[in-house]
Protein backbone atom coordinates (compact mmCIF):
# COMPACT_ATOMS: atom_id res chain seq x y z
CA UNK A 1 0.00 0.00 0.00
CA UNK A 2 1.19 3.32 -1.09
CA UNK A 3 0.06 5.26 2.17
CA UNK A 4 -1.10 3.60 5.36
CA UNK A 5 -2.05 4.37 8.67
CA UNK A 6 -2.28 2.62 12.19
CA UNK A 7 -5.90 1.67 13.06
CA UNK A 8 -5.66 -0.07 16.12
CA UNK A 9 -3.48 -3.42 17.55
CA UNK A 10 -5.29 -6.40 17.32
CA UNK A 11 -5.57 -7.11 21.13
CA UNK A 12 -8.21 -4.06 21.02
CA UNK A 13 -10.63 -6.10 18.96
CA UNK A 14 -12.50 -8.70 20.60
CA UNK A 15 -11.57 -12.58 18.60
CA UNK A 16 -15.17 -12.99 17.04
CA UNK A 17 -16.15 -9.90 17.71
CA UNK A 18 -16.11 -6.24 16.06
CA UNK A 19 -15.27 -2.91 17.01
CA UNK A 20 -16.01 0.47 15.71
CA UNK A 21 -12.84 3.15 14.99
CA UNK A 22 -11.71 6.43 12.86
CA UNK A 23 -14.95 8.47 15.18
CA UNK A 24 -16.38 10.96 13.51
CA UNK A 25 -19.09 13.03 14.93
CA UNK A 26 -21.50 10.85 16.80
CA UNK A 27 -20.34 7.66 14.47
CA UNK A 28 -17.38 5.49 13.77
CA UNK A 29 -15.98 5.84 10.13
CA UNK A 30 -14.76 2.06 9.98
CA UNK A 31 -15.30 -1.35 12.38
CA UNK A 32 -13.19 -3.68 12.33
CA UNK A 33 -13.94 -7.90 12.67
CA UNK A 34 -11.18 -10.19 13.91
CA UNK A 35 -11.86 -14.25 13.50
CA UNK A 36 -8.60 -15.53 15.03
CA UNK A 37 -5.70 -13.50 13.30
CA UNK A 38 -8.13 -12.54 10.48
CA UNK A 39 -9.35 -8.97 10.38
CA UNK A 40 -11.27 -7.06 8.08
CA UNK A 41 -12.34 -3.85 8.19
CA UNK A 42 -15.15 -2.03 6.48
CA UNK A 43 -16.77 1.44 5.89
CA UNK A 44 -19.93 1.89 8.71
CA UNK A 45 -22.03 2.70 5.96
CA UNK A 46 -24.72 0.82 5.08
CA UNK A 47 -25.57 0.52 1.06
CA UNK A 48 -29.19 0.46 2.00
CA UNK A 49 -29.43 4.36 3.51
CA UNK A 50 -26.04 5.15 4.20
CA UNK A 51 -25.92 4.84 7.65
CA UNK A 52 -23.74 3.62 10.17
CA UNK A 53 -24.87 -0.55 11.13
CA UNK A 54 -24.68 -0.80 14.48
CA UNK A 55 -27.53 -0.56 17.57
CA UNK A 56 -24.78 0.49 19.82
CA UNK A 57 -20.69 1.21 20.24
CA UNK A 58 -19.32 -1.76 18.50
CA UNK A 59 -22.47 -3.90 17.90
CA UNK A 60 -21.77 -4.83 14.17
CA UNK A 61 -22.53 -8.57 14.30
CA UNK A 62 -25.27 -11.51 14.29
CA UNK A 63 -26.09 -12.69 17.80
CA UNK A 64 -24.13 -15.47 17.09
CA UNK A 65 -21.40 -13.82 15.72
CA UNK A 66 -21.67 -15.23 12.65
CA UNK A 67 -22.44 -12.52 10.13
CA UNK A 68 -22.40 -8.67 9.96
CA UNK A 69 -25.94 -7.57 10.16
CA UNK A 70 -27.21 -4.21 10.23
CA UNK A 71 -29.19 -3.09 12.81
CA UNK A 72 -31.69 -0.71 11.22
CA UNK A 73 -33.52 -2.42 9.14
CA UNK A 74 -31.77 -6.10 9.01
CA UNK A 75 -29.48 -6.21 6.24
CA UNK A 76 -26.71 -8.96 6.97
CA UNK A 77 -23.37 -9.71 5.16
CA UNK A 78 -21.23 -11.78 5.22
CA UNK A 79 -17.53 -11.47 6.83
CA UNK A 80 -15.67 -12.88 4.36
CA UNK A 81 -16.60 -10.37 1.31
CA UNK A 82 -19.13 -8.11 2.75
CA UNK A 83 -21.81 -9.16 0.52
CA UNK A 84 -25.34 -8.64 1.56
CA UNK A 85 -27.15 -12.26 1.23
CA UNK A 86 -30.12 -10.78 3.01
CA UNK A 87 -32.41 -7.64 4.01
CA UNK A 88 -33.10 -4.28 1.67
CA UNK A 89 -30.00 -4.26 0.31
CA UNK A 90 -29.64 -7.95 -0.61
CA UNK A 91 -26.95 -8.23 -3.51
CA UNK A 92 -25.02 -5.32 -2.75
CA UNK A 93 -21.52 -5.16 -1.00
CA UNK A 94 -19.78 -3.12 2.32
CA UNK A 95 -16.93 -1.19 1.03
CA UNK A 96 -13.81 -2.90 2.24
CA UNK A 97 -11.14 -1.02 3.45
CA UNK A 98 -7.69 -2.28 2.50
CA UNK A 99 -6.21 -3.57 5.75
CA UNK A 100 -2.73 -5.07 6.59
CA UNK A 101 -1.82 -7.25 9.79
CA UNK A 102 2.01 -6.21 11.08
CA UNK A 103 3.88 -8.85 12.81
CA UNK A 104 3.63 -7.00 15.89
CA UNK A 105 -0.22 -7.37 15.82
CA UNK A 106 -1.05 -3.83 14.38
CA UNK A 107 -3.71 -3.23 12.16
CA UNK A 108 -2.59 -0.84 9.07
CA UNK A 109 -5.01 0.59 7.03
CA UNK A 110 -4.96 1.86 3.16
CA UNK A 111 -5.70 5.90 3.27
CA UNK A 112 -7.36 7.94 1.84
CA UNK A 113 -10.36 5.77 2.97
CA UNK A 114 -12.45 4.16 -0.19
CA UNK A 115 -15.56 6.03 -1.29
CA UNK A 116 -18.87 4.85 -0.32
CA UNK A 117 -21.01 3.90 -3.03
CA UNK A 118 -23.15 7.46 -2.30
CA UNK A 119 -21.67 10.43 -0.64
CA UNK A 120 -20.88 9.42 3.37
CA UNK A 121 -23.51 10.84 5.20
CA UNK A 122 -21.38 13.55 7.05
CA UNK A 123 -20.77 15.19 3.59
CA UNK A 124 -24.60 15.50 2.93
CA UNK A 125 -27.82 13.70 4.01
CA UNK A 126 -28.86 13.04 0.04
CA UNK A 127 -30.70 10.21 0.27
CA UNK A 128 -34.23 10.20 0.86
CA UNK A 129 -35.70 8.70 3.89
CA UNK A 130 -39.03 8.57 4.97
CA UNK A 131 -41.06 8.40 7.79
CA UNK B 1 -64.46 -1.98 13.56
CA UNK B 2 -63.14 -0.31 16.79
CA UNK B 3 -59.77 -0.75 16.32
CA UNK B 4 -58.41 1.18 19.17
CA UNK B 5 -54.64 0.99 17.85
CA UNK B 6 -51.49 -0.99 18.71
CA UNK B 7 -51.40 -3.10 21.56
CA UNK B 8 -48.22 -5.10 21.71
CA UNK B 9 -45.32 -5.89 18.77
CA UNK B 10 -43.88 -9.34 19.12
CA UNK B 11 -40.14 -9.67 18.07
CA UNK B 12 -38.09 -12.60 17.67
CA UNK B 13 -34.56 -11.84 18.60
CA UNK B 14 -31.03 -13.45 18.55
CA UNK B 15 -29.14 -11.01 21.18
CA UNK B 16 -31.84 -11.49 24.40
CA UNK B 17 -29.42 -9.67 26.60
CA UNK B 18 -28.66 -6.74 24.43
CA UNK B 19 -32.50 -6.58 23.17
CA UNK B 20 -33.62 -6.19 27.64
CA UNK B 21 -31.12 -3.58 28.09
CA UNK B 22 -32.12 -1.52 25.20
CA UNK B 23 -35.46 -1.38 26.00
CA UNK B 24 -34.89 -0.42 29.66
CA UNK B 25 -32.44 2.48 28.32
CA UNK B 26 -35.22 3.58 26.04
CA UNK B 27 -37.11 4.06 29.35
CA UNK B 28 -40.07 0.52 28.99
CA UNK B 29 -40.74 -0.99 32.60
CA UNK B 30 -40.74 -4.73 32.67
CA UNK B 31 -43.72 -6.42 32.99
CA UNK B 32 -41.80 -9.76 33.01
CA UNK B 33 -38.65 -10.97 32.01
CA UNK B 34 -36.83 -14.51 32.04
CA UNK B 35 -32.86 -14.02 30.17
CA UNK B 36 -33.12 -17.32 28.53
CA UNK B 37 -36.73 -16.64 26.56
CA UNK B 38 -37.73 -13.44 26.54
CA UNK B 39 -39.77 -10.51 28.29
CA UNK B 40 -42.90 -7.92 28.25
CA UNK B 41 -41.99 -4.45 27.99
CA UNK B 42 -44.56 -1.89 28.63
CA UNK B 43 -45.43 1.86 28.29
CA UNK B 44 -47.22 3.94 30.77
CA UNK B 45 -50.47 2.84 29.14
CA UNK B 46 -49.72 -0.79 29.49
CA UNK B 47 -49.10 -1.30 25.81
CA UNK B 48 -45.63 -2.45 24.56
CA UNK B 49 -43.42 -4.94 23.52
CA UNK B 50 -42.93 -8.66 23.86
CA UNK B 51 -39.53 -9.84 23.00
CA UNK B 52 -38.92 -13.43 22.14
CA UNK B 53 -36.27 -15.79 20.90
CA UNK B 54 -35.96 -15.74 17.05
CA UNK B 55 -36.80 -19.69 17.67
CA UNK B 56 -39.20 -19.61 20.23
CA UNK B 57 -41.86 -22.33 19.43
CA UNK B 58 -45.19 -20.67 18.70
CA UNK B 59 -43.75 -17.62 17.01
CA UNK B 60 -45.33 -16.78 13.81
CA UNK B 61 -42.82 -17.38 10.92
CA UNK B 62 -41.01 -14.20 9.92
CA UNK B 63 -42.72 -11.93 6.87
CA UNK B 64 -41.34 -14.10 3.84
CA UNK B 65 -38.33 -12.66 2.91
CA UNK B 66 -37.33 -11.10 5.63
CA UNK B 67 -34.11 -11.92 7.71
CA UNK B 68 -34.27 -12.38 11.89
CA UNK B 69 -34.12 -10.65 14.01
CA UNK B 70 -37.56 -9.48 12.98
CA UNK B 71 -40.95 -8.24 13.74
CA UNK B 72 -43.07 -11.20 13.77
CA UNK B 73 -46.54 -10.22 15.31
CA UNK B 74 -48.29 -7.02 15.51
CA UNK B 75 -51.27 -7.50 18.18
CA UNK B 76 -54.01 -4.42 17.89
CA UNK B 77 -56.09 -3.73 20.87
CA UNK B 78 -60.09 -3.31 20.56
CA UNK B 79 -62.65 -1.78 22.00
CA UNK B 80 -64.83 -4.30 23.09
CA UNK B 81 -65.75 -8.15 23.26
CA UNK B 82 -68.38 -7.17 20.13
CA UNK B 83 -65.51 -5.83 18.20
CA UNK B 84 -63.55 -8.93 18.30
CA UNK B 85 -66.12 -11.06 16.92
CA UNK B 86 -66.59 -8.55 14.68
CA UNK B 87 -63.23 -9.47 13.35
CA UNK B 88 -63.03 -12.81 13.82
CA UNK B 89 -66.30 -13.02 11.64
CA UNK B 90 -64.92 -11.15 8.67
CA UNK B 91 -61.39 -12.65 8.86
CA UNK B 92 -62.79 -16.99 8.96
CA UNK B 93 -63.98 -16.72 5.82
CA UNK B 94 -61.23 -15.66 4.10
CA UNK B 95 -58.35 -16.85 5.64
CA UNK B 96 -57.15 -19.21 8.75
CA UNK B 97 -57.58 -17.90 12.23
CA UNK B 98 -56.46 -19.33 15.63
CA UNK B 99 -57.69 -18.45 18.79
CA UNK B 100 -55.39 -18.62 21.40
CA UNK B 101 -56.45 -19.30 25.44
CA UNK B 102 -56.57 -15.81 26.40
CA UNK B 103 -59.25 -15.45 23.48
CA UNK B 104 -56.78 -12.97 20.79
CA UNK B 105 -57.23 -13.67 17.46
CA UNK B 106 -54.15 -14.43 15.28
CA UNK B 107 -53.85 -14.70 11.35
CA UNK B 108 -51.81 -13.69 8.50
CA UNK B 109 -52.22 -10.14 6.68
CA UNK B 110 -51.89 -10.65 2.92
CA UNK B 111 -48.47 -9.01 3.16
CA UNK B 112 -47.20 -12.13 5.16
CA UNK B 113 -47.08 -10.28 8.49
CA UNK B 114 -48.31 -11.96 11.58
CA UNK B 115 -51.54 -9.99 13.53
CA UNK B 116 -53.24 -10.76 16.29
CA UNK B 117 -56.51 -8.95 17.64
CA UNK B 118 -57.47 -8.70 21.50
CA UNK B 119 -59.67 -6.77 23.55
CA UNK B 120 -57.77 -3.71 24.92
CA UNK B 121 -55.83 -3.55 28.21
CA UNK B 122 -54.83 -0.18 27.86
CA UNK B 123 -54.86 1.84 31.18
CA UNK B 124 -55.07 5.40 32.08
CA UNK B 125 -51.90 7.42 32.16
CA UNK B 126 -50.25 8.32 35.33
CA UNK B 127 -47.47 10.91 34.92
CA UNK B 128 -46.39 14.50 35.27
CA UNK B 129 -48.62 16.93 33.58
CA UNK B 130 -46.84 18.83 30.57
CA UNK B 131 -47.60 22.75 30.41
CA UNK B 132 -46.84 25.26 28.23
CA UNK B 133 -46.46 29.00 28.62
CA UNK B 134 -47.32 30.96 25.41
CA UNK B 135 -47.93 34.79 25.36
CA UNK B 136 -51.38 34.81 24.53
CA UNK B 137 -52.77 31.96 25.93
CA UNK B 138 -53.96 30.96 29.41
CA UNK B 139 -50.46 29.81 31.77
CA UNK B 140 -49.59 25.90 30.69
CA UNK B 141 -47.76 25.30 34.02
CA UNK B 142 -48.18 27.19 37.52
CA UNK B 143 -46.11 29.82 38.85
CA UNK B 144 -42.79 28.11 40.24
CA UNK B 145 -42.76 24.80 38.63
CA UNK B 146 -39.68 24.54 36.51
CA UNK B 147 -39.90 22.59 33.37
CA UNK B 148 -36.05 21.82 32.96
CA UNK B 149 -35.13 19.01 34.67
CA UNK B 150 -31.56 17.15 33.77
CA UNK B 151 -32.60 13.89 35.68
CA UNK B 152 -36.30 13.61 34.42
CA UNK B 153 -37.22 10.05 33.98
CA UNK B 154 -38.52 9.91 30.90
CA UNK B 155 -41.16 7.15 29.76
CA UNK B 156 -42.99 6.25 26.66
CA UNK B 157 -46.36 7.11 26.87
CA UNK B 158 -48.02 5.05 24.34
CA UNK B 159 -47.18 2.62 21.43
CA UNK B 160 -47.85 4.60 18.33
CA UNK B 161 -47.06 3.02 15.03
CA UNK B 162 -45.49 0.17 13.24
CA UNK B 163 -44.26 0.44 9.56
CA UNK B 164 -43.70 -2.29 7.37
CA UNK B 165 -41.90 -2.32 4.01
CA UNK B 166 -44.65 -4.76 1.88
CA UNK B 167 -43.77 -6.19 -1.24
CA UNK B 168 -47.64 -4.95 -2.52
CA UNK B 169 -48.45 -2.38 -1.26
CA UNK B 170 -51.85 -1.91 -2.97
CA UNK B 171 -53.40 -5.46 -1.83
CA UNK B 172 -52.10 -4.52 1.91
CA UNK B 173 -53.84 -1.46 1.75
CA UNK B 174 -56.85 -3.11 0.58
CA UNK B 175 -56.95 -5.76 3.23
CA UNK B 176 -56.54 -2.72 6.39
CA UNK B 177 -59.30 -0.56 4.73
CA UNK B 178 -61.51 -4.01 4.59
CA UNK B 179 -60.84 -3.80 8.64
CA UNK B 180 -61.81 -0.42 8.83
CA UNK B 181 -58.55 1.54 8.87
CA UNK B 182 -58.84 5.15 6.54
CA UNK B 183 -55.90 6.69 4.98
CA UNK B 184 -55.09 9.25 6.06
CA UNK B 185 -52.10 10.64 3.83
CA UNK B 186 -50.02 9.24 1.34
CA UNK B 187 -46.54 9.23 -0.04
CA UNK B 188 -46.80 8.73 -3.74
CA UNK B 189 -45.82 5.32 -5.24
CA UNK B 190 -44.58 4.68 -1.73
CA UNK B 191 -47.50 4.10 0.17
CA UNK B 192 -50.40 5.14 2.67
CA UNK B 193 -50.79 6.50 6.53
CA UNK B 194 -53.58 4.33 8.20
CA UNK B 195 -55.43 4.84 10.95
CA UNK B 196 -57.93 2.44 12.35
CA UNK B 197 -61.55 3.79 13.42
CA UNK B 198 -61.06 3.81 17.30
CA UNK B 199 -58.33 6.23 17.20
CA UNK B 200 -58.02 10.20 15.92
CA UNK B 201 -53.79 9.39 15.59
CA UNK B 202 -52.64 10.27 12.10
CA UNK B 203 -50.92 6.57 11.74
CA UNK B 204 -51.04 3.77 13.76
CA UNK B 205 -49.77 1.96 10.28
CA UNK B 206 -47.61 3.10 7.69
CA UNK B 207 -46.61 0.65 4.89
CA UNK B 208 -43.84 1.32 2.11
CA UNK B 209 -43.80 -0.57 -1.26
CA UNK B 210 -40.64 -2.83 -1.32
CA UNK B 211 -37.99 -1.44 -4.18
CA UNK B 212 -37.14 -5.63 -4.16
CA UNK B 213 -37.99 -8.84 -3.12
CA UNK B 214 -35.81 -9.19 -0.23
CA UNK B 215 -36.91 -5.36 0.73
CA UNK B 216 -39.71 -6.86 3.22
CA UNK B 217 -40.20 -6.58 7.07
CA UNK B 218 -40.37 -4.31 9.19
CA UNK B 219 -38.94 -0.32 8.49
CA UNK B 220 -39.85 1.01 12.41
CA UNK B 221 -41.56 1.27 15.20
CA UNK B 222 -42.30 4.21 17.61
CA UNK B 223 -43.61 5.03 21.11
CA UNK B 224 -45.53 8.39 21.87
CA UNK B 225 -43.43 10.53 24.47
CA UNK B 226 -44.94 13.53 25.93
CA UNK B 227 -43.43 16.34 24.41
CA UNK B 228 -41.08 18.18 22.23
CA UNK B 229 -38.87 18.41 24.79
CA UNK B 230 -38.90 15.41 26.22
CA UNK B 231 -37.63 13.49 22.24
CA UNK B 232 -34.50 15.71 22.87
CA UNK B 233 -33.78 14.94 26.17
CA UNK B 234 -34.38 11.47 25.83
CA UNK B 235 -33.14 11.65 22.66
CA UNK B 236 -29.84 12.93 24.05
CA UNK B 237 -29.51 10.39 26.85
CA UNK B 238 -30.08 7.64 24.45
CA UNK B 239 -27.14 9.07 22.67
CA UNK B 240 -24.83 9.36 25.29
CA UNK B 241 -25.74 5.81 26.41
CA UNK B 242 -23.60 4.76 23.19
CA UNK B 243 -26.79 4.22 20.83
CA UNK B 244 -26.31 5.01 17.21
CA UNK B 245 -28.71 7.58 15.97
CA UNK B 246 -30.17 6.79 12.30
CA UNK B 247 -32.27 9.77 11.84
CA UNK B 248 -33.24 12.97 13.52
CA UNK B 249 -34.23 14.91 15.19
CA UNK B 250 -37.05 16.74 13.69
CA UNK B 251 -40.17 17.01 12.35
CA UNK B 252 -42.16 15.62 9.79
CA UNK B 253 -44.48 17.26 8.11
CA UNK B 254 -47.41 14.21 7.64
CA UNK B 255 -48.77 13.67 10.93
CA UNK B 256 -46.32 16.95 12.11
CA UNK B 257 -44.48 14.61 15.26
CA UNK B 258 -41.31 15.30 16.46
CA UNK B 259 -39.01 12.13 15.47
CA UNK B 260 -35.79 10.52 16.47
CA UNK B 261 -35.01 6.97 15.10
CA UNK B 262 -32.25 5.04 16.18
CA UNK B 263 -30.76 1.48 15.52
CA UNK B 264 -32.27 -1.16 17.51
CA UNK B 265 -31.56 -4.99 17.78
CA UNK B 266 -35.23 -5.82 16.58
CA UNK B 267 -34.29 -5.46 12.59
CA UNK B 268 -35.87 -2.10 12.48
CA UNK B 269 -35.60 1.44 13.68
CA UNK B 270 -36.46 2.02 16.75
CA UNK B 271 -38.39 5.78 16.72
CA UNK B 272 -39.04 8.33 19.85
CA UNK B 273 -42.01 10.89 18.76
CA UNK B 274 -44.38 13.06 20.19
CA UNK B 275 -47.25 15.78 19.14
CA UNK B 276 -48.84 14.05 16.40
CA UNK B 277 -51.93 15.31 14.61
CA UNK B 278 -55.14 14.06 15.15
CA UNK B 279 -57.76 13.69 12.59
CA UNK B 280 -61.69 13.02 12.17
CA UNK B 281 -63.74 11.83 9.04
CA UNK B 282 -63.68 15.39 8.04
CA UNK B 283 -59.92 15.04 6.95
CA UNK B 284 -59.28 15.03 3.56
CA UNK B 285 -56.11 12.64 2.65
CA UNK B 286 -52.66 14.13 1.16
CA UNK B 287 -50.29 13.02 -0.92
CA UNK B 288 -47.15 14.35 -1.68
CA UNK B 289 -43.62 12.94 -3.41
CA UNK B 290 -40.86 10.83 -1.29
CA UNK B 291 -37.77 13.20 -0.63
CA UNK B 292 -36.48 14.83 2.16
CA UNK B 293 -38.23 18.28 1.69
CA UNK B 294 -41.73 16.12 2.23
CA UNK B 295 -40.19 14.02 5.16
CA UNK B 296 -39.46 16.56 7.44
CA UNK B 297 -39.93 20.77 8.09
CA UNK B 298 -36.06 20.47 9.56
CA UNK B 299 -33.71 17.98 10.44
CA UNK B 300 -30.72 18.49 13.73
CA UNK B 301 -28.08 16.20 14.83
CA UNK B 302 -26.66 15.78 18.28
CA UNK B 303 -23.51 17.10 19.10
CA UNK B 304 -21.32 17.73 22.12
CA UNK B 305 -22.43 20.11 24.84
CA UNK B 306 -21.06 23.86 24.97
CA UNK B 307 -21.09 27.10 27.10
CA UNK B 308 -19.65 30.32 26.04
CA UNK B 309 -15.84 30.36 27.33
CA UNK B 310 -15.23 27.00 27.05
Amino acid sequence: MADEQLLCHLDEIPDGGARGLLRQGRDDRVFAVRQGAQVSVWLNDCPHNHRPLDYRQDQFLSGDGRHIVCYAHSAHFAIADGHCFAGPCAGQYLTRVPARLGADGSVWIAVPLPAAPAPFRAAGRSESRHS
Amino acid sequence: MNIVGLEYLVFGVEDLSGAHQYLLDYGLDVQDHDPANGGTYVALDGTGLIVRRSDAAGLPPLPPGAASPCLRETVYGVADAETLAAIRDRLEGEREVTVDTEGTLHCIDDGGFGIAFMVTRRRRIEARYLGFNVPGQAPGRAPNDCAANPDEAIKPRSLSHVVYFVPDVAKAEAFYARLGFVVTDRFNHLGPFMRPAGTLDHHTLFMIESQNEHMVGCNHFTFHLGSANEVLQHGWNFVKKGYRSFWGPGRHIMGSNFFWYFNSPFGAVMEIDADMDLHDDQWVARSMDPGSDNSQIFLFDAIDKWAPGE
